[in-house]
């Protein structure tokens, strides 16, 4: 088998490899977005049937710490999460983009500006997150601006680094040249040409915005016992993984069956896009 | 010339990196500050109003914010972070233990990483191996994984399956750390996992960027072994990212692992600092909080200057 064949083959590989991968995160995000509705073929989340950890019930998935079934909580579990994540991934990328530009255009005149990112680098976040989940009364939408927040400083660097080679170019200095105010260049001109690494910097900030929506969920529970989100789940039935590991597996399931292939597909993308 | 300005810059660098924790300190003040409750209420629950204020005055909490963060500062300035306001005892003696027992865990999987992870990276990255791309896909896995879920995979596999290791790291009563080493085994593992697969990727991608360099492929047409091109040529060149990187993890590890820890209830900083923002105990999380932001920002710190050095190499690569 010559290098051209084998260079045929293992693209068509990674062609299949990216359709289940596409397919895999179809499934899950309709999973987490529809699965509300078919609650009411499934039972009651708020309601005790039975004992805490006990088997059975409907789908075979048992009920939790306070008898409730497990499946109808899955259900309801992922929206949430899906929502917040996607919101802060947007949230995040608008503001950092709009932060990285003015960062690459005005370059050594915004000190104040880096400095102040320096500082939002430095302080936990796990631990100012938390804060404010607990202030919230564990709503994870509350977190949504505080998670954007503390990601400013990454992504204003990664947007200020894609931006500074091209404001060098042609095209941006002849749109100048011809007059255009700098705001309405860059939109013209500069975010155009961005337009993949945002695509991938936006995949990035989805994984990272549900790792962090996760982990505040999982760890600041504030003795909520109707929050239903797949991590608080994990947090809330781990107690019980000797007698009915479906309540803290099957979340963890879900999780895991969203963040691996969203996390290959972008690596994927990001891959192609270097080569 | 160029030395004193190194050295203006170094100087700069430094008084840059204090100030910046010192702001630091104090917007993680406020944000504790914002905290529904306080320690009185959460002490005592529901009491009279008069009893409730007269605990709050106690406790100091009825001073107002900048003057408590004030008198916070001054302790810190004579060494001291101040004592708890529920028992009164020395923060200090409070944190001890659970500095230790991360620090322990810590240098284990600092030890891990620098003996297993960056050999098997650097060995990736060398392109030593036809089969190299498996240890690359392998580490995805951990690495898309959030944290809680590397961990409880582990606990359910380990611990529960096959009952190797104990359910939770908690030494026994009055017992010290290392009477139980078996505590550690599942906090260590998990970390290391964690660190590892997304130090792995980043450590082969640098070191192929090095691999691939003029010098390097001279070298081996020049028929050196593998070993000495990686060993005399490559690692000399990439130690200054591979250490950039590196410095970027060590925060997370000493800062407290708080996922981890909260899954094992292991004694470490990240466990109490939970345990602390529930039971609404300022000083102490904002003992820890310092900790965390001074790591980070030494951390942060030594990365830019091992940045720095690495930029000045790879520009000459």
């Amino acid at each position: 088998m010559n290098k051209k064949t084998r260079q045929l083959q293992c693209r068509q590989k990674g062609r299949s490899l990216t359709k289940v991968l596409i397919v895999l995160v179809v499934l899950i995000v309709c999973f987490a977005l529809f699965g509300p509705f078919f609650v009411p073929l499934v039972g009651d989340p708020h309601k005790t049937e039975a004992f805490p950890f006990d088997g059975g019930g409907p789908l075979n998935m048992g009920y939790d710490y306070l008898g409730r079934p497990v499946a109808a909580q899955l259900l309801i579990g992922g929206r949430e999460l899906l929502i917040a994540a996607f919101l802060t991934a947007v949230l995040s990328q608008v503001t950092g983009m709009t932060c990285g530009l003015i960062m690459a255009v005005l370059r050594k005149r915004t000190k104040i500006l880096r400095f102040l990112l320096d500082m939002m680098l430095i302080i936990p976040m796990s631990l100012s997150t938390l804060v404010i989940y607990n202030h919230a009364g564990s709503s994870l939408y509350a977190t949504i601006p505080i998670a954007t927040f503390f990601t400013l400083p990454f992504t204003s660097r990664y947007y200020a680094g894609n931006a500074e080679p091209l404001l060098r170019t042609g095209f941006y200095e002849q749109a100048m040249v011809a007059g255009d105010s700098v705001p309405l260049a860059l939109i013209r001109e500069i975010i155009p040409v961005l337009f993949r690494p945002i695509l991938t910097d936006l995949g990035m900030s989805m994984i990272s915005a549900v790792y962090l929506m996760s982990t505040v969920s999982f760890l600041g529970i504030a003795n909520n016992n109707n929050s239903f989100l797949w991590p608080t789940m994990v947090m809330q039935n781990l107690s019980g993984l000797a007698l009915n590991p479906y309540a803290t597996l099957m979340p963890i399931f879900a999780i895991v069956w969203l963040t691996i292939p969203l996390n290959i597909l972008i690596d994927q993308f990001s891959n192609r896009r270097r080569k | 010339m160029l030395n004193k300005l190194r050295k203006n810059r170094f100087v700069k660098s430094i008084l840059r990196t204090i100030l910046l924790c010192l702001l630091g300190t104090f917007i993680l003040f406020l944000l504790v500050q914002t905290l529904p409750g306080d320690a009185a209420t959460r002490f005592v629950g529901k009491v009279e109003p008069e009893a409730l204020e007269l605990i709050r005055e106690r406790m100091g909490l009825n001073q107002p914010p900048l003057l408590r963060y004030w008198y916070w500062l001054k302790n810190l300035l004579g060494g001291s972070f101040g004592t708890t306001m529920t028992t009164d005892l020395p923060v200090s003696d409070v944190i001890r233990l659970p500095f230790r027992a991360t620090l322990i865990v810590s240098g284990f999987v600092l030890v891990g990483v620098v003996f297993v992870t960056l050999p098997l990276a650097i060995y990736e990255g060398a392109q030593m191996h036809p089969r190299r791309h498996i240890l690359s896909k392998l580490s995805l896995m951990p690495a898309a994984m959030p944290e809680f879920v590397v961990a409880i995979l582990l606990l359910a596999v380990l611990a529960q399956g096959a009952g190797w290791l104990p359910v939770l790291s908690i030494p026994k009563p009055g017992a010290s750390l290392w009477d139980s080493p078996q505590i550690f085994v599942l906090p260590v593992l998990s970390l290391w996992l964690i660190v590892s697969a997304n130090l792995f990727r980043r450590v082969a991608a640098l070191v192929r960027t090095y691999a691939s360099s003029a010098y390097v492929r001279d070298a081996r047409l020049a028929g050196m072994s593998e070993w000495r091109v990686i060993f005399v040529h490559l690692l000399p060149s990439a130690a200054y990212g591979i250490g950039q990187l590196l410095a970027l993890t060590v925060p997370y590890l000493l800062g407290g692992a708080v996922v981890v820890e909260t899954v094992f209830s292991f004694p470490g900083m990240g466990y109490l600092l939970v345990q602390s923002i529930n039971s609404r105990e300022t000083t102490v999380v904002m003992a820890i909080g310092l900790i965390q932001i001074l790591y980070t920002a030494v951390g942060l710190w030594l990365a830019d200057i091992a940045g720095a050095k690495n930029e000045r190499i790879s520009q000459v690569v």
